[in-house]
C-alpha cells in the first residue's frame, strides 16, 4: 500500500513540476518573436521580470509601469513601449512593465505603504481622489498643459473634455489634475451574430423592439435559447444597460448636473434630475423584471459571475449578453472555440429618450467607469513617467493601443484606420457616433463616496428578485438623502 | 574536610559576561519587539485614534470628529434594508458552523484514517488537495461545478431526475440557498488542514494506551472519545479558537462565491462589510470604528472561549 501510494505522490509531484515549469515564463530576454499580438523588434525584453530595453540597461534611467492586466491584455503596452524607447532623445530609459490582474485592489495599500512604486500605474475603477486628497499623488497638470512631441496640439486640447473636468480633484484646498485617462469603455449589448443571421433576427432600435426580439427568440427556439445571459454575481453589468437608459432619457447635461449633487432634491423622483432616473429603471423592470425574467433570461444568471455568464453566451444557451468591449480578448478562449461571430449593438432607446432638433434618437454610449493612470507624488522617476504617458497621447500610440487592446482612449482620434476585428468595428462604430459619458462628478459628497448615483444601494438585482420596484427604491433613496444630507456636508467638510 | 575547606577557601571565579550571548539574545529579540511594537502597539492605537477622526477633503487632513462614526455605525445598523444584521447573524452562523460541524467531522475522519481503514492515505491526500490551491481558483472551480446550465453536479441531479430541487435562480442566486452553499463550501475546503493536523497529533500517542483500551473492552468510539480526544486537546483547542475569530475575519468565500449579489442573497459576513462598504470607498475612518467595536465584543468572546477550552480540553504529557 505503502509503495502503491509512494508512486502515485511521487508521480503527482513530477507531474505538478513539469506543469509548473511549463508555466514558468522564460529567463532569458527575448530579441525577436510576438507577445499577445506586438512584435517584438529593436529591443530587448524580458518576459520574467517585465524589463525591456535596447542593447543595454546598463546606466540608463528606469520607467516602471504597472497596469491591471484583465481583458486588454499585454501587447499594447508591449507595443507603445518599445516605439518609445526606440524614438530619438529616449535612449537614456529603459522600462519593466508589470502586468498584474489584482492590481486595482492592491494599488491603495501600495500607495499608502510609499514602498517599491512603480513610476506610473494603471488601474480600473476606484475612488483615485481620495489618494489625491491624501498627498499620495503627482500633479499632472504641467503633463496636460503639455503639446504631443511632433503634433501640434496640447493634450488637454486633444483629450475628451470630460476628462479634463474628470481629473481635476482637490488636494489641500487647491485642485490640480491628478488622473491620466487609461481608457475608456465601450458597454452595450453583445449579441451572437451567427445565430442572428441563422434565424433572421434584426438588431432590435428601441427597447419595445427588443422585447419583441425576445418574445421571437423564445418562439423560434422553443425555449432553448434564452434571449439574454447576465452575470448576476456580479451586479455592476446591469448598470451598463440601466445607465445607458437614464442617459438617454435626461440627456448627457441632465446627468451631469444630478452627478454634481447640489442638494438632496436631485433624488426626488417627482423633479425632472430624479425622475429620469426613475423611468430608466422602469424601462429595465420591462426588460429584466420579475414578470420577465424566467421568460427573458437564461436559468441561473442570477448565480453566474461574468466568466460563467460569458461561457453559457459563447455555448450559445443565449443570444445576448450585456458586456463592454474588453470581452473578446477576455473570454478569446471560449470565443474561438465555439467558433461564433460576436457583434456590439447600442443599447435600445427608451420610450423616452432625447431626440435631436431632426426628431432622431441621440445615440449615447455609456462608458462605466473611468480607467485611468496615476503617478505617485513619491515615484522615483516622476519626470520619465510624464514622458511615456505624453508620448503615449501621439496618434500611432493611440491607434497601436485600438489594435492591439480592442479598447479605445478618450484623445481625438481616427479609430477607423486601426485594423481590428469585426467585434471591435461594431465597438468603435458606437463610440464613435455616439455622445460619450462615464461616472464623473466634481462634487466633493462624490469624492468622498457620500453622493452616489444610487444612494442606498445598487437597485438591479433588487428588482429582478422583486424585493423592491423602481418607484420604491427612488423614494427610498430620495428619502435616505433628505434624512442625511447635513451629516454627509459635514463629513465632506463643506459644512461645519 | 579538609579539601572542602580549600575548596571554600579558593576565591570565586568572576564570571565573564558573554556579549555574544547577549548580542545574539538582543539580535532575536529586536525583530519580535518591532514587530510587536509596529503592528500591535502602533496599528491598535491609531485605529482607536482613527475611530475618532474624520477626514477634511477641503483642508486635505484627518480633524476630530467625537463619537460621530460610533452613531453614524449605530444609524446604518438600524437602518431599513441595512445588511449590517444578517452580516452579524452570518459571522455567528459560520463560527457555529466551524466548531460544531467542521471539528466534529475534522475529528472523526481523522480518526478513521488513523485506524488505518483501506484506502485511507489516498483519502487523506484527497482531503488535504483542496486546502493547497488557491481559494480563487477553488471557489470557481465549486461555482463551475454548480454551474446551473454546464455545471456537473446539475447534470447529475438532471439524471437522476432530481432537476426539480435546482433553484431557478442556481445555487448562489437563491437567498434560500447561497449561504448554505459558502457553508458546504468550508466543509470541502478546510476539513484537509484539520485532518492533517489531527491525525498527525493521533499517530503520537503511545500504541499501549490503545492496547490497555482494548484490554478494558472499549470500541471504536471508546477509543475515540476516552483516549483519542483528551489526548489531542491541544490540538482541538487551537482549531476551535482559529474557527472562533472567523466571526469577524471571514469574507473572501462569500466574496468570491456571490460577489456583488451578496446583499440580495443575504450571504454579508461581518468582514464582506468592511471590505465592501467601508475599504473599497476608502472610508477609513469608519473601518476603524467597526474594528474597534469588532475587539469590544471580539475579546471576551475570544477570551471566555479560551478559559472554557483550557478547562474542558486540558494539554496531557504522554
Amino acid at each position: 500500500m505503502k509503495k502503491i501510494l509512494f508512486t502515485i505522490l511521487l508521480s503527482l509531484f513530477v507531474f505538478s513540476l513539469t506543469l509548473l515549469t511549463a508555466c514558468k515564463k522564460d529567463e532569458k530576454p527575448i530579441e525577436s518573436g510576438t507577445i499577445d499580438g506586438a512584435e517584438i523588434k529593436g529591443v530587448v525584453y524580458n518576459e520574467k521580470n517585465g524589463e525591456m530595453y535596447v542593447d543595454t540597461k546598463e546606466g540608463k534611467e528606469r520607467i516602471k509601469i504597472s497596469f491591471h492586466q484583465g481583458g486588454y491584455g499585454i501587447g499594447w503596452l508591449i507595443a507603445i513601449g518599445q516605439a518609445f524607447l526606440l524614438e530619438e532623445g529616449n535612449e537614456n530609459y529603459y522600462l519593466v512593465i508589470d502586468g498584474d490582474s489584482s492590481l486595482t485592489a492592491s494599488l491603495s495599500s501600495k500607495l499608502e505603504s510609499g514602498r517599491n512604486l512603480s513610476d506610473i500605474y494603471f488601474g480600473l475603477a476606484t475612488n483615485w481622489q481620495n489618494w489625491a486628497a491624501q498627498g499620495y499623488l503627482e500633479s499632472l497638470d504641467d503633463l496636460y498643459d503639455s503639446v504631443i512631441p511632433k503634433e501640434e496640439k496640447k493634450v488637454s486640447e486633444k483629450v475628451d473634455e470630460t476628462w479634463n473636468v474628470y481629473s481635476n480633484t482637490i488636494n489641500a484646498g487647491e485642485y490640480h489634475h491628478y488622473a491620466f485617462p487609461w481608457s475608456d469603455n465601450i458597454t452595450g449589448i453583445v449579441y451572437n451574430e451567427t445565430m442572428f443571421k441563422q434565424y433572421g433576427w434584426e438588431v432590435p432600435v428601441t427597447v419595445d423592439d427588443l422585447i419583441a426580439l425576445c418574445e421571437k427568440i423564445v418562439t423560434d427556439t422553443n425555449g432553448k435559447v434564452a434571449p439574454f445571459v447576465y452575470p448576476g454575481s456580479i451586479g455592476g453589468y446591469f448598470d451598463f444597460l440601466g445607465t445607458a437608459w437614464w442617459l438617454q432619457i435626461s440627456g448627457i447635461d441632465g446627468m451631469q448636473q444630478y452627478m454634481n449633487f447640489d442638494s438632496y432634491e436631485v433624488y426626488n423622483p417627482d423633479k425632472a434630475l430624479g425622475e429620469a432616473k426613475l423611468q430608466a429603471l422602469e424601462t429595465f423592470t420591462s426588460v429584466f423584471g420579475p414578470s420577465v425574467n424566467q421568460k427573458y433570461c437564461l436559468k441561473g444568471s442570477n448565480s453566474k459571475n461574468h466568466l460563467a455568464a460569458q461561457i453559457s453566451f459563447a455555448n450559445g444557451e443565449a443570444a445576448m449578453i450585456p458586456n463592454g468591449n474588453w470581452l473578446e480578448h477576455e473570454s478569446a478562449d471560449v470565443l474561438s472555440a465555439s467558433g461564433i461571430d460576436i457583434k456590439m449593438m447600442g443599447v435600445p432607446y427608451a420610450k423616452d429618450a432625447q431626440k435631436d432638433k431632426d426628431g432622431n434618437y441621440v445615440q449615447v454610449c455609456y462608458g462605466a467607469t473611468a480607467d485611468f493612470g496615476i503617478v505617485p507624488s513619491e515615484a522615483k522617476n516622476v519626470e520619465g513617467a510624464k514622458k511615456f504617458l505624453l508620448y503615449m497621447c501621439k496618434d500611432e500610440m493611440l491607434q497601436t493601443f485600438t489594435e492591439l487592446s480592442g479598447g479605445v482612449r478618450p484623445f481625438d482620434y481616427d479609430v477607423s484606420k486601426c485594423k481590428t476585428s469585426d467585434f471591435a468595428k461594431s465597438c468603435l462604430a458606437l463610440w464613435q457616433n455616439s455622445e460619450r459619458w462615464f461616472d464623473c462628478s466634481e462634487s466633493l459628497l462624490y469624492t468622498a463616496g457620500l453622493a452616489k448615483k444610487f444612494l442606498t444601494q445598487t437597485p438591479y438585482m433588487q428588482i429582478v428578485y422583486d424585493e423592491m420596484d423602481a418607484e420604491t427604491f427612488c423614494y427610498q433613496d430620495y428619502s435616505a438623502a433628505k434624512r442625511n444630507w447635513d451629516t454627509y456636508l459635514e463629513k465632506a467638510g463643506i459644512k461645519n | 574536610m579538609e579539601i572542602a575547606a580549600n575548596i571554600n577557601s579558593q576565591p570565586k571565579k568572576k564570571k565573564r559576561f558573554d556579549w555574544r550571548r547577549a548580542l545574539f539574545i538582543i539580535l532575536m529579540m529586536f525583530i519580535p519587539a518591532v514587530h510587536f511594537l509596529f503592528f500591535w502597539v502602533y496599528v491598535n492605537i491609531d485605529t482607536l485614534r482613527l475611530s475618532f477622526q474624520n477626514f477634511d477633503y477641503i483642508k486635505g487632513e484627518y480633524v476630530w470628529y467625537g463619537f460621530n462614526n460610533y452613531k453614524l455605525l449605530l444609524e446604518e445598523f438600524n437602518k431599513t434594508g441595512s445588511v449590517l444584521p444578517v452580516a452579524v447573524k452570518n459571522s455567528f452562523m459560520i463560527f457555529l458552523w466551524n466548531n460544531f460541524i467542521i471539528v466534529p467531522i475534522s475529528i472523526i475522519a481523522s480518526f478513521v484514517l488513523f485506524k488505518k481503514m483501506p484506502g485511507s492515505n489516498i483519502f487523506k491526500v484527497i482531503f488535504f488537495l483542496p486546502s493547497i490551491i488557491s481559494a480563487v481558483v477553488l471557489t470557481l472551480v465549486y461555482q463551475f461545478m454548480f454551474d446551473s446550465t454546464f455545471g456537473i453536479i446539475n447534470k447529475l441531479l438532471e439524471i437522476m431526475k432530481l432537476d426539480k430541487i435546482i433553484p431557478w435562480n442556481g445555487w448562489f442566486g437563491d437567498p434560500k440557498t447561497a449561504f448554505k452553499m459558502i457553508l458546504i463550501y468550508g466543509l470541502w475546503s478546510g476539513i484537509g488542514y484539520n485532518v492533517v493536523l489531527l491525525s498527525g497529533a493521533m499517530a503520537r500517542i503511545p500504541d499501549e494506551l490503545f492496547e490497555a483500551g482494548k484490554m478494558d473492552g472499549i470500541g471504536f468510539f471508546g477509543e475515540l472519545w476516552h483516549i483519542v480526544v483528551p489526548l489531542i486537546g491541544t490540538n482541538i483547542s487551537t482549531l476551535l479558537l482559529m474557527g472562533t475569530q472567523v466571526i469577524f475575519s471571514y469574507f473572501l468565500q462569500p466574496m468570491l462565491l456571490t460577489g456583488g449579489n451578496a446583499a440580495n442573497v443575504k450571504t454579508y459576513t461581518i468582514a464582506l462589510y468592511i471590505v465592501n462598504n467601508i475599504r473599497n470607498d476608502g472610508n477609513y475612518t469608519m473601518g476603524a470604528t467597526v474594528g474597534v467595536i469588532c475587539a469590544i465584543v471580539g475579546t471576551p468572546i475570544v477570551v471566555s472561549v479560551r478559559k472554557l477550552l483550557d478547562k474542558t480540553l486540558p494539554a496531557y504529557e504522554y
